[in-house]
C-alpha cells in the first residue's frame, strides 16, 4: 500500500507532505500523488506516533477486562504504536513460556506488544523467575508491579540478576504497610475520613530500591511516581550515577484531591492521586525533565469491579485513549511546556525505553499519527474502544482528537 | 433537601428546621398514642452493610412512628456473599419501589455513592470514618434543649478522633451555628489537620474547667492496645474522663457519649451522679430527630410534585 499524508504539519510545525511506501516513510516535502492513496490531513498535526510501557492488557485471566487485541485497539486510537503489557495477570507472567505465548499471540495486533515480566515467581516476592530465559523469549524489563517486593534481600539479589542480564527493574514503589487503604494522606484525606496509602510509602520504597540499585549497578525503574519527595530521593541517587529512570500517569499530573469528588470510586488508584501541593510539583519536574517520560498504567475494569463504595472498587484507571488529548489540552495548551517536549516525554523516550526506535524521518518504519488539534471533543464511552470503561476524563472536555494512527507500518486506525 | 448526606455540605436552615421539627415530634413521642400517618404508603429501606443494633433500632422506631413501611437490607442474610455487587443489590431493592434508603457502611462516601444511584431519598446513617449526621444533629438537640442555644459555646471532644465520624458531623455542625470545638486525644489518633478544619487541638487538663460540651468518644477495643495506644491505663491516665476529672468540670458541662460507652476506659460510671449527663436522654432525643430528618426528607415530596 502507499498511502500520501497530504498537507500536515509535521511536529505541529513544518508543512510537508507524507509518502508511505510498503510501511515505510520514504518521502516527507512535497510529493506528488503518483497513484498513492491520498489522505487529506490540511493543517493537522503529524506526529511520531506513542509508546507506553506500562499497561495493563489482563491477558491472561482477566479477559473481561481487556484483552491484547482490545487493548490494541485501544492504544492505536490513542496515536500510540507501541505498549509494555505489565506481569499481573492469572496466573502472571513469570515464565520464558508465557512470555514466547504473548509474543506469538501478539505478533498480528496492530501495535508492538511487549512484555514486562514478573520478577520473582507468582509475584509472591520470593525465588527469582528466569529473567535470563525470558528475557530471550522477549521481556524487555521485570517488575512485580500491583506490589512492592517487600523482601530486601530478595530485591537485593533481583536487582543483583537483573544488572547482570542487562534489563531493568521497574519498582512499584509502596510499602505496603504504609499504604493499606485507599487514599492519600493529606488534610482532604483526613476531613473526608479515608484510609490511607501514605506518601512516605513510596519514598521510603524509592529509597530502598534506588540505594540498592546504586549499590549494586542495576538499572531501577520507578512506575507511576507521584509524590515530589520520592522523586527528590530517586534525583538524589541519579546524580550520585545511578541508573534510575521514572515515569508519571497523566492522572497523577493532572487531578488531586481536592479536584475530585472524594467518593467517585473512579479516582481510586494506586498509588492515589495526591494533594494539589504534590501534583503542582509533579508538574513542575515534569515540565523541567525530571521525570523521565509519560506512562498511562492502564488499568481497565469492568464496570462492576469499579462501580462500588471505595472500600470495594478496583484501583485503576484506563489511560490510552485520552492521554495525549488530555496532557496537550491541559499542558502545551496551557503554556506549561511546548508539544515537542511532551513528544519527547510520550514517544522518544518511552520507545527507548522498550528499546524500540520511533521516527519521523525518510526510511523509518511508519509509526505516527494524525491529531486535529483543534477538535473539541466530549469523552463518552461509546467512543472508547477498550474492552473497560473506567477512564477518568468520561464526561470531560478535552481540546484536540487523534484522527488515524500508523503503527507498525499499517493504517491502524481511522477515525 | 433532597438527602441527608453529611453536615458539612448541608444547608444550615435546612438542619435548623429539623432541629425545630424534632421539637414537636418529641412531645408525640411523649404522648400516649405515639403513632403519626404521616409517612403512610412511604417505604423506607435500610442497608446496613455494617453492623449497628442502636442505630437501626433508631431509625426504624422513627419510621414506624410515622407509619412508614420498613425494609431490611442485612448481609448477613443476602446474596451479597455469593458474588452480587452492593449495585446490583441496591438496584433490586429499589425496585421493590422505596422512597428513602437509609445507608451505613464501612465507606467513606457510600452514601453519596448509593445518593447517584437511586431516585430515593438517601440518609447517611454512617459512612465509614467520615460522617454521621443524624448523630451530630441529635447531639445539638439535646445540647439546645439543655443550655438554649447552639452558638458561642465550647465544645470538647475527647477520644479517637481519626476514626470517628461522630467527631467529623459533629466538628462540622458546630462550627456551622458558631460555636468553638476543641479536640483532645492521643496523638496518634489526633493528626494536626484538623487544625485546619477548624478544629483547636487541647490538651484535655489544660480546658476541662471551662467547656460547655464535653462529647466522650468510645475507644474501640482493638484500638485499646497495639499501634495507637499502648494501654487502657495509659490513655485513661492521659485522655479517660476518670471520676478526679469529672470533679473539675463545671455544673453546665453537659456530657455526651454517642453510645455504647466503655465505662472506666473512656468515662467513669460517676458521670451518671451528675444531673449533665445526657447520655440516655440522647437516645431517646435520637429517635425525634430522625423522625424530623424522615418528615422532611420523605413527607415533603409529593407537596413539591
Ligand atoms: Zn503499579
Amino acid at each position: 500500500m502507499r498511502y500520501l499524508l497530504k498537507g500536515g504539519l509535521i511536529l505541529g510545525e513544518t508543512p510537508a507532505d507524507i509518502l508511505i511506501e510498503d510501511g515505510r516513510i520514504t518521502k516527507i516535502g512535497d510529493v506528488r500523488a503518483d497513484g498513492a492513496e491520498v489522505i487529506d490531513v490540511g493543517g493537522r498535526f503529524v506526529l511520531p506516533a506513542l509508546a507506553d510501557p506500562h499497561v495493563h492488557a489482563r491477558e491472561p485471566g482477566f479477559e473481561h477486562k481487556e484483552t491484547l487485541e482490545t487493548v490494541s485497539w485501544a492504544a492505536v486510537a490513542g496515536g500510540y504504536a507501541h505498549v509494555g503489557v505489565m506481569p499481573n495477570t492469572s496466573p502472571p507472567i513469570d515464565s520464558p513460556e508465557m512470555v514466547r505465548a504473548l509474543k506469538a499471540r501478539s505478533e498480528n495486533l496492530p501495535v508492538g506488544i511487549h512484555v514486562v515480566g514478573a520478577i520473582t515467581k507468582g509475584r509472591e516476592g520470593r525465588e527469582l523467575t528466569e529473567m535470563g530465559l525470558m528475557r530471550e523469549a522477549g521481556a524487555f524489563a521485570f517488575s512485580d508491579d500491583g506490589s512492592w517486593v517487600s523482601d530486601p534481600s530478595v530485591m537485593l539479589n533481583a536487582l543483583i540478576y537483573a544488572s547482570h542480564m542487562g534489563v531493568p527493574l521497574i519498582t512499584h514503589a509502596e510499602v505496603p504497610e504504609l499504604a493499606r487503604g485507599f487514599a492519600n494522606y493529606d488534610a482532604v484525606g483526613i476531613k473526608y475520613g479515608m484510609r490511607f496509602r501514605s506518601p512516605l510509602a513510596e519514598e521510603l520504597a524509592i529509597y530502598r530500591d534506588a540505594r540498592m540499585a546504586s549499590l549494586v549497578g542495576a538499572h531501577l525503574h520507578v512506575a507511576h511516581i507521584s509524590t515530589p519527595d520520592g522523586l527528590e530521593v530517586a534525583l538524589s541517587f541519579r546524580e550520585r550515577g545511578a541508573r534510575i529512570t521514572t515515569e508519571i500517569t497523566p492522572h497523577h499530573l493532572l487531578f488531586s484531591t481536592d479536584r475530585i469528588p472524594f467518593y467517585d470510586p473512579t479516582f481510586r488508584v494506586n498509588p492515589p492521586i495526591r494533594s494539589e501541593a504534590d501534583r503542582r510539583a509533579m508538574v513542575d519536574a515534569f515540565r523541567k525533565g525530571l521525570i523521565d517520560f509519560v506512562a498511562t498504567d492502564h488499568a481497565p475494569h469492568a464496570y462492576y469491579e469499579k462501580e462500588a463504595p471505595l472500600t470495594d472498587a478496583s484501583p485503576g484507571v484506563e489511560g490510552l485513549e485520552t492521554a495525549f488529548s488530555a496532557l496537550y489540552t491541559h499542558l502545551v495548551l496551557t503554556g506549561e511546556m511546548s508539544l515537542r517536549d511532551l513528544l519527547v516525554r510520550m514517544s522518544a523516550r518511552p520507545a527507548d525505553f522498550l528499546g524500540v526506535a520511533v521516527s519521523l524521518s525518510e526510511g523509518s518504519e511508519a509509526n505516527l499519527f494524525v491529531f486535529d488539534q483543534d477538535a473539541e471533543w466530549k469523552v463518552r464511552e461509546e467512543d472508547l474502544r477498550s474492552a473497560s470503561k473506567n477512564n477518568p476524563f468520561l464526561g470531560k472536555v478535552l481540546r484536540g482528537r487523534v484522527l488515524m494512527t500508523f503503527a507498525k507500518g499499517s493504517l491502524a486506525y481511522r477515525r | 433537601m433532597k438527602h441527608l448526606l453529611d453536615i458539612e455540605t448541608a444547608d444550615r436552615d435546612f438542619l435548623m428546621k429539623i432541629l425545630e421539627s424534632a421539637e414537636v415530634f418529641l412531645k408525640v413521642l411523649e404522648q400516649p398514642s405515639k403513632k403519626l400517618p404521616t409517612l403512610r404508603g412511604k417505604t423506607v429501606l435500610f442497608m446496613f452493610m455494617e453492623p449497628s443494633t442502636r442505630t437501626q433500632s433508631s431509625f426504624e422506631v422513627a419510621a414506624k412512628r410515622l407509619s412508614a413501611d420498613t425494609v431490611n437490607f442485612s448481609p448477613a442474610k443476602s446474596s451479597m456473599r455469593k458474588g452480587e455487587t452492593f449495585l446490583d443489590t441496591l438496584y433490586n431493592l429499589q425496585a421493590m419501589g422505596v422512597d428513602g434508603i437509609i445507608v451505613r457502611h464501612s465507606s467513606p462516601g457510600a452514601a453519596h455513592f448509593v445518593a447517584q444511584h437511586t431516585k430515593a431519598s438517601v440518609i447517611n446513617a454512617g459512612d465509614g470514618a467520615h460522617e454521621h449526621p443524624t448523630q451530630a444533629l441529635l447531639d445539638a438537640f439535646t445540647v439546645r434543649r439543655h443550655l438554649g442555644r447552639l452558638n458561642g459555646l465550647k465544645v470538647l471532644i475527647v477520644g479517637d478522633i481519626l476514626h470517628s465520624r461522630v467527631a467529623r458531623s459533629n466538628l462540622f455542625l458546630w462550627r456551622m451555628f458558631g460555636s468553638e470545638v476543641m479536640f483532645s486525644g492521643p496523638p496518634t489518633l489526633l493528626p494536626g489537620e484538623f487544625e485546619g478544619l477548624g478544629a483547636r487541638i487541647v490538651a484535655l487538663d489544660d480546658v476541662l474547667e471551662d467547656i460547655d460540651v464535653l462529647m466522650v468518644l468510645r475507644l474501640q477495643r482493638e484500638r485499646m492496645e497495639g499501634p495507637y495506644v499502648p494501654s487502657v491505663r495509659e490513655y485513661r491516665r492521659y485522655w479517660g474522663i476518670t471520676r478526679e476529672r469529672l470533679r473539675r468540670l463545671p455544673e453546665r458541662t453537659i456530657i455526651l457519649h454517642p453510645g455504647p460507652v466503655n465505662w472506666g476506659v473512656e468515662l467513669d460510671w460517676e458521670a451518671n451522679d451528675r444531673e449533665n449527663t445526657l447520655i440516655l436522654e440522647q437516645v431517646r432525643n435520637g429517635v425525634a430527630v430522625r423522625m424530623a430528618v424522615l418528615y422532611h426528607l420523605l413527607a415533603r415530596t409529593e407537596e413539591v410534585g
